[in-house]
């Protein structure tokens, strides 16, 4: 029943790399008493907007638990905080780690009691937890801290059960919102919101991540890492974790036979991507597929060419880019999108998705 | 190797590692990691060990099983069934001089009781309090209980000739329900507190959008004869008012809202305990401190509704009636009412009340009950249901009904405690 928990332990550990200027907005909101009562944290996946929220929570309820224990200071204004770490042996953090914290909730997708699987989408029932969560007063007596993440994954009834909460916070609350896309939110969330907007890292700096979590690959293998994880470095750990090299290989390599496609490849790759156990491989490879086309459509309409580190892709632009128009790629890229989506939702067969987005790159290339 | 903490401790099937024995998130040499597990798992294998493990006790106490199960009973049942978070099934274990302190918790409410023990290694841990419990009801009574916990060891539950090993969790990692500052402390006698509790939890709402009527609202009310220390709880169509004599200290104290879940444990321990019951609190908490058990408890934020403009005040038409030949009448004629309304209507005249209920579906009842009424002939539908819960509450003989008209609120009342009022709304029949 734990699933979530060593992914909270995996944002509690990790260190925020290159976001000191979110961080500091965020301090100086706080250092001025101007503490907005909910934050859209937002910026590509896997670039550390959950690791900032729980370092955020981390700080605040760490921060009021001094607070109350030392009292006001006796010699007017107490020092503001000039960063948001907190020491690892600080029982708070301790606390938040076991998820035994009272005053902080994580409202993430939970798991469908029936089916015993986890849902899709957070439903309008835990974001009612939030509302429960606000309506009694803190348990060790500072700040409450919500999190959600990802308000992408919000459904439409537990996005406007959300604003009730987002209107009227009650005193000393805070709200923190993990979005991927944050356009695809109300409007009426969005506005109700400070952003605070993550910047993709310089590949220099998702380099020298990946080589302290995987001391044992090569340069180009980190150099090919980082240019696809596009600067976010959580994501360039999930690829060196999940073989995402290899299955990015196996996609050029498969790309590269259009337009006369290799039949028996695709097959042997949709087939091991299909599995219920190659769950998280079949996410890689959709993330990688759509970051490939991206690129390619980027190519025909501007001419731009794939980063020094992906060069192999540039063969690939050159042989597919001009067989048809950017109006006619932009049409092919929504299509495939609306199909990963719609095969989430109603567990479509995998492999079939496969076929059908390398047949319709194949039918008109 | 990237290891997650909890990740460990699951490999380790739940034994004790202490939480800064491993660097989180720092990179752990998969030897190293090994080298721990297997210090872990390595069975006693040398003669050593066992002179060693005395050494290496961080706690062990033996312990009577009823007055155990006595404590295990009061503080478990706050502990949810259902946790997806393996710590908040756990109770805490924390044995000091002669003294052992219980304490379970759900994030909302903290019970702790300390029990006498016989302490020989002073310690904290957390083990799994349902199986704790379900372990020390099933141990024959009277049997001596001895709980010890060695370093990197599971905590050894022994008893006669049973011996038990559970798994537990560090003390570092237990919820923390911190009272802060409680400024107002008075105390209450347990019949009291009973009195308060009884009278009003019935009307508990237990609509969630509405979540400042979810609890009794306890505060300082000015009335006729100075203040008073009043329960309040109201789900919108009834409203139950209790009031107590103000007891010392209880003077300026903030009105706080007791969450429903806090009225029922707290209930529940009144009935264990006789003598005083001390209660402190401040605008963010509450404590209540049996003898040797405490309760403390978050309150519900937000501002109880001004009650007191729905209590009528000119209600002229006075019913009186025996109480329990009224409640058993409307016990009666409503088992014809339909289950979803529930009403029951009452027409009264000179000195008669007749109660009927219409069902398209099931048919009529009625039946007359002798009452004292004078004024004008009246007719007034309830919800029975309402109508009993406030019944049960009466312990006087009789009931005294105050009315106006078919569509505003009636004020029952009990003829032997007049310190308590209930407002009911009526029905359309």
């Amino acid at each position: 029943m734990d699933d979530n928990r060593p992914e909270l332990h995996l944002h509690m550990s990790s260190k925020l790399v290159g976001q000191e200027g979110a961080e500091r907005a965020f301090l100086d909101a706080y250092n001025d008493d101007k503490l907005q009562h909910a934050w859209l944290i937002s910026g590509p996946k896997g670039v550390g907007k959950a690791t900032l929220a729980y370092k955020v929570a981390c700080f605040m309820l760490a921060s009021s638990a001094e607070g109350t224990s030392a009292g006001a200071s006796l010699f007017g204004d107490a020092i503001s905080p000039d960063s948001l770490t907190v020491d690892d042996n600080n029982p708070v953090k301790q606390r938040i780690i076991s998820g035994s914290h009272g005053d902080l909730m994580v409202i993430n997708r939970s798991v469908n009691v029936k089916t015993g699987k986890l849902r899709n989408d957070i439903v309008v029932d835990d974001v009612r937890k939030l509302s429960k969560f606000y309506s009694q007063t803190a348990s060790e007596g500072g700040w409450r801290v919500a999190i959600i993440d990802a308000a992408d994954e919000m459904n439409i009834n537990a996005a406007n059960a959300l604003l009730k909460n987002l209107e009227e916070p009650p005193e000393k609350a805070l709200l923190l919102l993990v979005s991927h896309a944050p356009g695809r939110l109300l409007p009426t969330i969005r506005s109700r919101c400070r952003q605070l907007a993550l910047k993709p890292l310089g590949d220099d700096a998702v380099v020298d991540i990946l080589r302290s979590q995987y001391p044992a690959l090569n340069d180009s293998d980190y150099k090919t890492l980082a240019a696809l994880s596009g600067g976010a470095p959580g994501r360039a750990l999930e690829l060196a974790e999940g073989d995402g090299l290899g299955l990015y290989g196996r996609i050029t390599s498969l790309m590269m036979t259009l337009p006369r496609l290799d039949i028996p490849a695709l097959h042997q790759l949709a087939d091991s991507l299909a599995s219920i156990k190659a769950d998280s491989d079949y996410r890689l490879f959709r993330a990688l597929f759509q970051d490939i086309m991206q690129r390619l459509i980027r190519f025909s309409a501007t001419g731009q060419v794939a980063p020094a580190a992906l060069i192999a892709e540039n063969q690939l632009f050159e042989t597919l880019g001009p067989t048809r128009g950017v109006d006619q790629w932009l049409d092919l890229w929504e299509k495939m999108a609306e199909q990963f989506t719609s095969a989430d939702a109603v567990n479509l067969d995998r492999k079939q998705i496969l076929l059908t987005c390398f047949g319709k790159l194949a039918g008109r290339a | 190797m990237r290891v997650a903490h909890s990740t460990v401790l699951k490999q380790c099937s739940g034994q004790w590692i202490r939480p800064n024995f491993i660097d989180r998130g720092e990179v752990i040499p998969a030897q190293v990691l090994g080298a721990i597990l297997c210090t872990l798992k390595n069975p006693a294998q040398d003669s050593q060990r066992h002179k060693y493990e005395e050494e290496r006790q961080i706690m062990k106490f033996t312990i009577e099983r009823n007055s155990l199960l006595k404590t295990l009973n009061h503080v478990q049942s706050v502990v949810e069934r259902r946790n997806t978070i393996p710590i908040l099934s756990n109770v805490m274990l924390e044995a000091s001089d002669d003294m052992v302190a219980f304490t379970a918790t759900d994030l909302d409410i903290a019970v702790i009781e300390n029990t006498p023990a016989n302490v020989a290694v002073k310690g904290s841990i957390t083990v799994p309090a349902h199986t704790l419990h379900d372990i020390v009801r099933k141990l024959p009574d009277g049997a001596e209980v001895e709980l010890s916990l060695a370093e990197g060891e599971r905590l050894t539950v022994k008893a006669g000739r049973s011996r038990f090993q559970l798994a537990c969790l560090p003390k570092e990692d237990f919820p923390v329900m911190s009272a802060g500052d409680l400024p107002h402390r008075f105390k209450l006698m347990s019949e009291e507190l009973k009195r308060l509790i009884d009278k009003a939890r019935f009307a508990i709402s237990t609509e969630e959008t509405r979540y400042y009527l979810n609890g009794i609202y306890l505060h300082v009310a000015e009335g006729d004869s100075g203040s008073n220390l009043r329960a309040v709880a109201t789900d919108g169509h009834r409203l139950a008012q209790v009031e107590q004599e103000m007891p010392d200290g209880a003077m300026g104290m903030p009105g706080v809202i007791l969450p429903r879940k806090t009225v029922g444990e707290v209930r529940k321990l009144v009935d264990e305990f006789e003598g005083g019951v001390d209660i402190s609190l401040s605008d963010t908490k509450v404590r209540f401190t049996f003898d040797s058990t405490t309760v403390i408890s978050k309150l519900i934020d937000g501002t109880f509704p001004d009650y007191t403009r729905v209590i009528p005040i000119g209600n002229d038409k006075m019913l009186e009636m025996d109480c329990k030949v009224f409640a058993e009448a409307v016990d009666r004629v409503s088992t014809i009412s339909s289950d979803k309304t529930r009403s029951v209507k009452l027409s009264m005249d000179s000195d008669v009340l007749t109660l009927s209920v219409t069902s398209p579906d099931s048919g009529t009842a009625t039946e007359e009950v002798v009452a004292g009424y004078q004024a004008d002939a009246l007719e007034i539908g309830f919800n029975s249901r309402y109508l009993l819960d406030i019944l049960q509450q009466i312990e006087g003989d009789s009931v005294q009904v105050q009315l106006a008209d078919p569509q505003s609120p009636t004020i029952l009342q009990d003829q032997l405690d007049e310190a308590a009022l209930y407002v009911l709304m009526p029905m359309r029949v």
